[in-house]
């Protein structure tokens, strides 16, 4: 994998099978570098966007101007904070709380369990972040409903990123879920665990010329039109166009899909592309991936999981056999790192992706779905 | 590491059966074979016809008796074990679910079903959501036979003094005011 030139816009998928998480990395010309979330290798903990970004020689410290976390759960934040710390010259962007101070204040009483090791990995990457800020005097910018996050605007590259999501009714009731949190896994013999939909997660429309491209988060659809992708549906003012490049929302699940998204949202024989998730509820299902397929040929997934043959980890053969007899239900979440890298020459006319694959990414048709 | 070190108070295999309790057995058959030498000289000096006094009472022919041995204690340790430090992230009516995070190697976790049954009576009430515990496996060694064990042990933790609370709440409003916070 090579450096962009100036003229190629380029999304890059990142994933590593569910567990570890995902991130994106998008070139918009020019280089001008922004990375939506992060994921880690469970080996090294080292963030693979930022490992990315320097086997191909990208200036981390310059060129990336912006960073993005869509939500702070353990599959979207992991190794942001080292990201941040080499990107010297980004912004970090969070969702928007209308309290910050009790925000500050769980983050704060969850790292302060870090000795006791029961902090969330996702409030050590939040602190961390935060202190890297507080040192370098820099600026979080919060992420909510239509809301321009970066822009830059030169002779041949006009660039906007803009977050759909949250809504004002979402960033006002986390406010309760705030407390919940505080009151319910404050105790240092207790990690914290999300049970909430993902409505806090940040959608991203981003906007070069005239192409288009839509980042679904982990945003869900719910019944209640004030939140989710209803409420991007109904109320968006930013949606000019439609995105020729989807990243399926929340792992392909059946929460995160609904017809009017694909009808409004994406141009016909987009390229659409997602990451698994492998831990308990495994997605995505058999009959989404076909659901997407009539969508759009042009279906991608950072891995996927043919082989459904989960097992514990590898040890010693006569303490695997003493487990087993405990406990025949413990199954190792695998890491799969792929990519889904797709690229495309901002000074044509017309839009035309050009898709590389690389590591266990698989494009995704009638044929391996049944194998699954 | 600082977190190996914290857990490793906790790890209940380690500590009830530790390779370095092999050694105090030893000890005891020394001591064992001296008292029986000693008993045999005792003997042997009340019954000779030689006039020679002999205080039973004499403390120098008593061999010290380690009267809070524990030989049992002793006698157990653990061979190879397997160790994870848990926390609980999905509760069912007569299981629950924990991810779990391989303290021996840390890398790729686990997932794990546990059945309630498993859990002891005093580590009920502590089972909740976001509960941390931890399960060591291994082989036992008690009073010279090998048995399997399994044990699970919940977390405890004392709350957060005012202090904590306090510093918490200085940290939180530091942040807030000095970061560039752009809304």
């Amino acid at each position: 994998m090579d450096l962009p030139s100036n003229n190629i816009l380029e999304t890059t998928l990142i994933g590593t099978g569910g567990g570890y998480g995902e991130s994106i990395v998008l070139h918009l010309g020019n280089q001008n570098w922004i990375v939506v979330d992060s994921c880690v290798d469970p080996k090294t903990n080292n963030s693979l966007p930022l490992e990315y970004l320097k086997s191909i020689g990208v200036k981390v410290e310059k060129d990336v101007k912006l960073i993005i976390c869509t939500h702070w759960h353990d599959d979207h934040i992991l190794g942001i904070s080292k990201l941040f710390e080499a990107a010297k010259n980004a912004v970090l962007s969070i969702t928007k709380t209308s309290d910050r101070k009790k925000f500050l204040q769980l983050v704060e009483l969850d790292y302060h369990k870090v000795e006791s090791n029961s902090s969330i990995s996702s409030t050590i990457e939040l602190k961390n972040c935060i202190s890297i800020a507080n040192n370098r005097r820099g600026t979080i910018k919060t992420a909510s409903e239509d809301r321009v996050l970066f822009s830059s605007n030169n002779s041949k590259i006009k660039i906007e990123v803009i977050s759909l999501s949250p809504s004002d009714f979402v960033v006002h009731e986390f406010n309760e879920e705030i407390s919940t949190l505080m009151k319910d896994f404050g105790n240092p013999n207790k990690k914290i665990v999300f049970n909430t939909p993902n409505d806090k997660s940040v959608v991203i429309l981003v906007k070069i010329n005239d192409h288009r491209i839509l980042l679904g988060s982990d945003l869900e659809v719910t019944d209640d039109p004030r939140k989710g992708w209803l409420c991007i549906l109904n109320k968006s003012q930013c949606i000019d166009a439609k995105s020729t490049i989807f990243k399926i929302p929340h792992h392909g699940s059946s929460t995160g899909y609904h017809k009017r998204i694909w009808d409004e949202l994406i141009a016909e024989n987009a390229i659409a592309k997602l990451t698994p998730w492998n831990r308990g509820n495994k997605l995505p299902k058999k009959d989404m991936l076909e659901k997407y397929l009539n969508h759009t040929p042009r279906l991608y997934s950072t891995s996927l999981n043919l082989n459904n043959k989960s097992k514990p980890r590898k040890r010693d053969r006569s303490l695997a056999k003493a487990i087993n007899k405990f406990n025949s239900s413990l199954i190792e979440i695998k890491y799969h790192l792929g990519i889904v890298k797709c690229s495309a020459n901002l000074n044509t006319q017309n839009v035309i992706w050009k898709v590389n694959l690389h590591d266990e990414a698989i494009q995704i048709t009638a044929n391996n779905i049944q194998k699954l | 590491m600082e977190g190996d070190t914290a857990l490793k108070d906790h790890w209940i295999l380690d500590r009830e059966h530790s390779n370095e309790q092999v050694k105090p057995h030893i000890f005891r058959i020394i001591i064992d074979s001296l008292e029986a030498k000693v008993d045999e000289r005792k003997k042997y000096l009340q019954n000779s016809n030689t006039n020679i006094e002999f205080d039973s009472n004499n403390d120098f022919l008593k061999i010290p008796k380690f009267e809070s041995f524990n030989s049992d204690y002793y006698n157990n340790y653990i061979g190879k074990s397997q160790n994870w430090v848990g926390h609980v992230i999905e509760i069912m009516h007569d299981k629950f679910t924990a991810k779990l995070q391989d303290s021996n190697y840390p890398g790729t976790y686990e997932i794990a079903n546990f059945e309630m049954e498993e859990i002891s009576q005093g580590d009920k009430d502590l089972l909740t959501l976001g509960a941390i515990f931890y399960w060591s496996v291994g082989f036992a060694y008690e009073k010279g036979q090998v048995s399997k064990k399994s044990i699970i042990r919940f977390k405890r933790s004392a709350y957060l003094s005012e202090n904590d609370i306090d510093n918490i709440a200085d940290r939180a409003s530091f942040f807030d005011k000095n970061i560039n916070w752009d809304d």
